[in-house]
Parts: structure tokens; sequence; C-alpha cells
């Protein structure tokens, strides 16, 4: 799926991530880029801020969402994918000593109580610091308010 | 401060009842589509951190949403530029005042704008 590791690591310190109201938005420190998930994406990205290996974010998608049209395996690989190349994540192995991550990452994953269909992840990216004034995947907003 | 800065103020910081009325007030008050002083404007962040706690349900809270993202990032991004800073006035050992002022913005509301 991803290669070179079987966990995915945030790359902090030069990614920075926070949770507003449903919407998680990311902003790569070294490239100067800003990224906005929700929904799906938003929740695949929980999984690997918990430690969640990538094996398991697959099935804890299919334990969460409707997945009638059966592409969800090559949408959460396209994003997993996506985000290591915009250097969001970073692939490590469980052996590796310099790893933070929590082992005990199924205790802190919730599930939802109701299903939702799966719609496939978005990575949506900005360049410009003013888009991020006017991008709103929840409320609509225009350039005015 | 004016009337209309101490409503907000209020309702950026208060809990309960008292926020959410200085809220009122303070959007019935003015326009501040239109024209927001800078004081105020930097206020927006904390507003929409404590109208959010507050559950509050209203248009303005999407475009409020995204000066917080904004600021968030702004903060981030000056945070970021800031340790390569301290880290070379550490090397010539002058730390303590610099390192101080930037706790003080690292201790506000993190969508707040840096002081």
């Amino acid at each position: 799926m991803t290669g070179n590791g079987n966990r995915l690591k945030i790359n902090e310190p030069n990614v920075v991530h926070e949770n507003i109201d449903g919407e998680t938005v990311i902003l790569n420190l070294d490239s100067g880029n800003y990224y906005s998930i929700v929904d799906v994406a938003a929740d695949i990205w929980s999984y690997i801020e918990k430690g969640a290996p990538v094996s398991e974010i697959l099935p804890l998608i299919r334990k969460n969402y409707e997945c009638p049209q059966g592409n969800e395996e090559n949408a959460v690989n396209l994003f997993l994918n996506q985000l290591q190349q915009e250097g969001l994540v970073i692939a490590i192995d469980d052996k590796s000593t310099d790893s933070p991550l929590p082992q005990n990452w199924n205790d802190q994953i919730m599930t939802n109580g109701s299903k939702t269909v799966f719609n496939a992840p978005v990575l949506n990216k900005y360049t410009d610091m003013q888009d991020l004034l006017i991008l709103d995947p929840i409320h609509e907003v225009d350039a005015t308010g | 401060m004016t009337p209309h800065q101490e409503l907000l103020l209020k309702a950026a910081l208060l809990s309960g009842e008292e926020a959410l009325e200085s809220w009122r007030k303070w959007q019935d008050a003015i326009d501040w589509n239109e024209f927001l002083d800078h004081g105020s404007f930097r206020l927006l962040p904390l507003l929409y951190t404590n109208l959010y706690n507050h559950g509050v349900d209203d248009p303005a809270m999407g475009k409020l949403k995204g000066i917080y993202r904004q600021a968030w990032s702004k903060n981030q991004t000056l945070f970021h530029e800031m340790a390569k800073v301290v880290e070379y006035l550490q090397h010539a050992g002058i730390t303590k005042e610099l390192l101080y002022r930037c706790f003080i913005i690292k201790i506000t509301a993190p969508g707040q704008w840096p002081i």
C-alpha cells in the first residue's frame, strides 16, 4: 500500500494540524502549503495520528462507513499516497527505535454509532493563505462572508 | 477601549448568557462586514472559539471560522520561523526576554494573533 513501513506518522514538527469543527486543517511549514480535509479523509488522518497500522486503516473505514461501491480500497490507498507525496506523513516501521507512536491505538479510536455512506477522501490543497479565509467545506461562505 | 470593543471582548472571553448577549449586541451595533478596527479584528479568532464552545449556530460562524483558520496558520508559520531565531539567539546567549514574549504568545488562544 504505502511501502517502506507498516505505519504512517505525521511529519511533525514540520507539519502541524488542528481540528476545527469537524474539519482538519494541515499546514506544511516546509512548503508553505495548506490542506483541508473532512469526513473520511479527516477520519483517516486521525487514525494515523493515533498510530493505527496502515493495514488497519481500510478495515476501520469499512467498519465506520457504508461502502456499497467497492471503491474504498483504491480511494484510501490513493489518499494515503497523496499524504506521503505532499510530505504530510512519513512511513515508518514498528521496529523503528525513534517511533513515538502509541501502541494502544485501538483504544483511542471510536467507532461511529451509525454508518454514513463512504465518499472518496479528498485532500484539498491551498497555496495562498488568503484562501484560508474563505474556504469552508462545512459552512457555505463566499468572499464576503 | 470603545463600548463596541468592550462588547466584543465580553463576547470573546465570558461564559454563558453574558457572552451570548454581548455577541448579539455587538452584531446589532456594528456592520463588521464593512469595516472593523484592527484591535477588534484580532479578537475574532478568540470570539469564534468562545461562540463555538457555546454551541452558537449563526451564519457568521462560517466567516469567523475562516478568520480563525487563517490566524492559526499564520501563528504556526510565525512560531516556525521564530524557532530558528530563538535557536540563533540561544547560541549568542540572548534568550530570556525573547523566550518570555514567545511564551506569552503561546499561552494565548491558538488562533489569536500574536502580541
